[in-house]
C-alpha cells in the first residue's frame, strides 16, 4: 500500500546494504555503516513519514502528533492532582513477533533499523488515527484510542482502521519484501478491548518522575492477553467492542478449528461473568470501506484516491473494456 | 429459494472476494438481488471510478441471465451508453447471454465476463468518447450483426432461411449444396455454424425469425 512506501523503502535499503556491505574493503564498509546510521536516524522521525502523512488530507484525519509517552493529554492533569477520573478507553496492544530471528542474518544495527521502522510504522499509523501511544514493551506497543472530545464509537472506528491498515502493511507489503530477500517474515498480533466509563479509571501510577498517567481496568489488562490469542497478523477484540461496534466482521476465536477452549479470555463464575474474545476480519473490514479500492482482477487493495491519477492512460482500461460488446435493445432514436 | 441453496452461498463468497462492497439483499416479498458498489481498476491496478449497482438473481439460477442496473446515475441515460432510462445495463446482446447461461452462469462469472467489462468500457467511453472494442448496432440491426457473426454469412436472406429451416427441422442434407450459394456441400460449409443455434433458446430464434421475415418483406 502506497502509504507505507517510505517505511518499506527504509527497510529495503537496510536489507540491500547489509548484503552489499560485507566486503573486505574497510572504506566501503565504513561508508555502508554511515548510511545505515542515517537509515536508523530516519526510522526515528517523530512525525509520520510523508507517504503516510498524505492519508491525513485524503481521509480528513486529525492526527495526534507531538505526544509524550504515558501522558494522554486529556488526563495529564492527574499527574499533579493525584486523583482519578472515570472515563472510557480503547486499549490496543500490538506485538511484533519473530524479529529475534533477524539476528541470525543481520547485524544489530540492521535489525534495529528494521524493528524500529516497523514499530514506528505502527506508532505513526496510530497517531494518524488519533491514538495515543502509552507504553513500549520491547517489540510491543500499547496504544489508547479515545478521549474527551470523541465518542466511543468514533474512536473504535479509528482504532480498527489503524489496526487494519497496519496489519495489511505487515501481511502484504513487508511480507513481500522479506520473501524477496528469503527472510522468514515477521508478523504482528493485535489485541483490542473497550472499557466504558464505569469500568475504567485514569490515575497516576508510580512515584514522582518515575510515574505515568495510566488506566486501571480489566479491559486494559485484557488487550495484551487477547493479543496472545491472535493468529499471525491477526486482530482479536473483546466482547465489548462487538457490542459497541457491531459488524459482520467478527467471529469467536473458538470458531478457529480446535480452539474451543479459547472462547473466553476471562471468566468469573462466581459472578456469572464470561467474557468472549473474537477474531476481527480486518481484511473484509478494509475491503468494505468506501475509502478502500479492491481490484476485482487481483483482489489487491489500495487507498481510494480523491481523483484519478493524472498519469493514468486508457490503454490499461482498453484490454478489459474491449472484451465488452455492448448492445442496446431499442431502435436508434433520432 | 435460490438464496438458500448451498451452491449459491459459495458463489456469493466468491463475489464477496472480488467485489466486497456487493451484498445480498434478501428483503421479504422480492426476489433476492445483490446491491452495492463496484470499484473500477485497470489492468495496471490504477483506480478509475466506482459504480453503484443492483444485480438481479434469476429464479432459474444459474441457468438464467442476471441483470445489472446502474443506480448511481453515473452513466448518462442515452441509447449510446447502452443503458435504459431506469439504469438497466445492456452488457451484451441477450443472445450471447442466453447462450452463455445454458452452460450455467454464476453471478461471479456474470460479473467477470459481462458486468465488470461493461463498466470498464463505460469509463473508457467517459474518457475517450468511444468504446474500446466492438459495439453492436441498436435494435434489430444488432441482432442481424449477431447472426452474421454466428452463422458466418453477411447475407440476410440466407440467415433468415437457415433460421426458418432450423425451426422447421428442414435444413439441407449433408451432401446438398449449401444455401449460401458457395458451391460447397452443406456439411463442409455451414453445418458447424448452424449447429451453434442449438445453444440458443428456440423462442428467441422464433421471435428473430419473424423479425427477419418482416425485414425482408417488401
Amino acid at each position: 500500500m502506497d502509504i507505507y512506501k517510505n517505511y518499506l523503502d527504509n527497510i529495503r535499503e537496510a536489507l540491500t546494504m547489509s548484503t552489499a556491505g560485507n566486503t573486505l574493503n574497510e572504506s566501503i564498509d565504513k561508508s555502508f555503516k554511515s548510511e545505515q546510521i542515517r537509515l536508523l536516524a530516519d526510522s526515528a522521525q517523530a512525525n509520520p513519514m510523508p507517504s503516510l502523512m498524505k492519508l491525513s488530507s485524503e481521509w480528513n484525519l486529525q492526527p495526534a502528533l507531538n505526544q509524550k509517552l504515558g501522558l494522554h493529554p486529556d488526563f495529564e492533569y492527574l499527574k499533579k492532582t493525584l486523583g482519578f477520573e472515570e472515563h472510557y478507553i480503547h486499549s490496543m496492544f500490538i506485538d511484533i513477533k519473530r524479529s529475534t530471528n533477524l539476528f541470525k542474518r543481520y547485524s544489530p544495527l540492521v535489525v534495529a533499523i528494521i524493528t524500529n521502522t516497523v514499530q514506528r510504522a505502527a506508532i505513526h499509523t496510530c497517531m494518524m488515527f488519533g491514538g495515543y501511544v502509552h507504553r513500549l514493551h520491547g517489540d510491543g506497543t500499547f496504544v489508547y484510542f479515545g478521549g474527551r472530545n470523541q465518542t466511543p464509537k468514533e474512536s473504535i472506528h479509528r482504532c480498527l482502521q489503524a489496526a487494519s491498515l497496519f496489519s495489511h502493511f505487515m501481511k502484504t507489503d513487508l511480507r513481500g519484501l522479506f520473501e524477496a530477500h528469503n527472510i522468514e517474515p515477521i508478523y504482528t498480533r493485535i489485541g483490542i478491548d473497550y472499557g466504558d466509563d464505569k469500568h475504567v479509571i485514569w490515575t497516576m501510577a508510580g512515584v514522582g518522575e518515575v510515574s505515568e498517567v495510566t488506566t486501571c481496568s480489566l479491559h486494559t489488562s485484557l488487550a495484551p492477553k487477547m493479543q496472545a490469542h491472535a493468529e499471525g497478523n491477526g486482530i482479536v477484540v473483546g466482547d465489548n467492542i462487538l457490542k459497541l461496534y457491531p459488524t459482520e466482521f467478527y467471529s469467536p476465536v473458538c470458531h478457529r478449528p480446535g480452539k474451543e477452549k479459547f472462547r473466553y479470555i476471562f471468566t468469573d463464575p462466581d459472578n456469572n461473568f464470561y467474557y468472549t474474545q473474537h477474531d476481527f476480519n480486518w481484511q473484509k473490514f478494509l475491503k468494505a470501506s468506501d475509502k478502500i479500492v479492491t481490484n476485482a482482477l487481483t483482489g489487491e487493495i489500495s487507498i481510494k484516491p480523491k481523483q484519478v491519477l493524472p498519469s493514468a492512460t486508457t490503454s490499461a482500461l482498453a484490454s478489459i473494456a474491449s472484451t465488452n460488446r455492448p448492445y442496446y435493445d431499442g431502435e436508434p432514436t433520432a | 429459494m435460490v438464496s438458500q441453496q448451498p451452491d449459491f452461498q459459495s458463489d456469493l463468497e466468491k463475489v464477496n472476494e472480488a467485489f466486497p462492497k456487493i451484498k445480498l439483499n434478501k428483503s421479504e416479498n422480492v426476489l433476492p438481488f445483490l446491491e452495492g458498489k463496484i470499484d473500477i481498476c485497470d489492468q495496471d491496478g490504477i483506480y478509475w471510478n466506482t459504480f453503484e449497482v443492483k444485480i438481479t438473481v434469476p429464479v432459474d439460477y444459474p441457468f438464467g441471465v442476471p441483470r445489472m442496473q446502474e443506480i448511481g446515475n453515473q452513466i448518462e441515460r442515452i441509447d449510446d451508453r447502452h443503458i435504459d432510462s431506469d439504469g438497466w445495463c445492456c452488457v451484451a446482446i441477450p443472445h450471447v447471454l442466453e447462450m452463455r447461461a445454458i452452460r450455467g452462469l454464476k453471478i461471479i462469472e456474470y460479473l467477470r465476463e459481462f458486468g465488470y467489462p461493461y463498466l470498464v468500457n463505460q469509463v473508457f467511453f467517459q474518457v475517450e468518447g468511444r468504446y474500446a472494442g466492438f459495439e453492436y448496432k441498436h435494435g434489430f440491426a444488432g441482432v442481424i450483426q449477431f447472426y452474421q457473426q454466428l452463422l458466418q454469412t453477411r447475407d440476410i436472406a440466407v440467415i433468415a432461411r437457415f433460421l426458418k429451416g432450423y425451426l422447421d427441422g428442414q435444413l439441407p442434407k449433408y451432401l446438398d449444396r449449401c444455401w449460401c450459394r458457395s458451391n460447397r456441400s452443406y456439411r463442409k460449409c455451414h453445418l458447424v455454424a448452424i449447429n451453434r443455434l442449438k445453444n440458443l433458446n428456440k423462442k428467441r430464434i422464433s421471435f428473430d425469425c419473424i423479425q427477419f421475415e418482416r425485414y425482408l418483406s417488401p
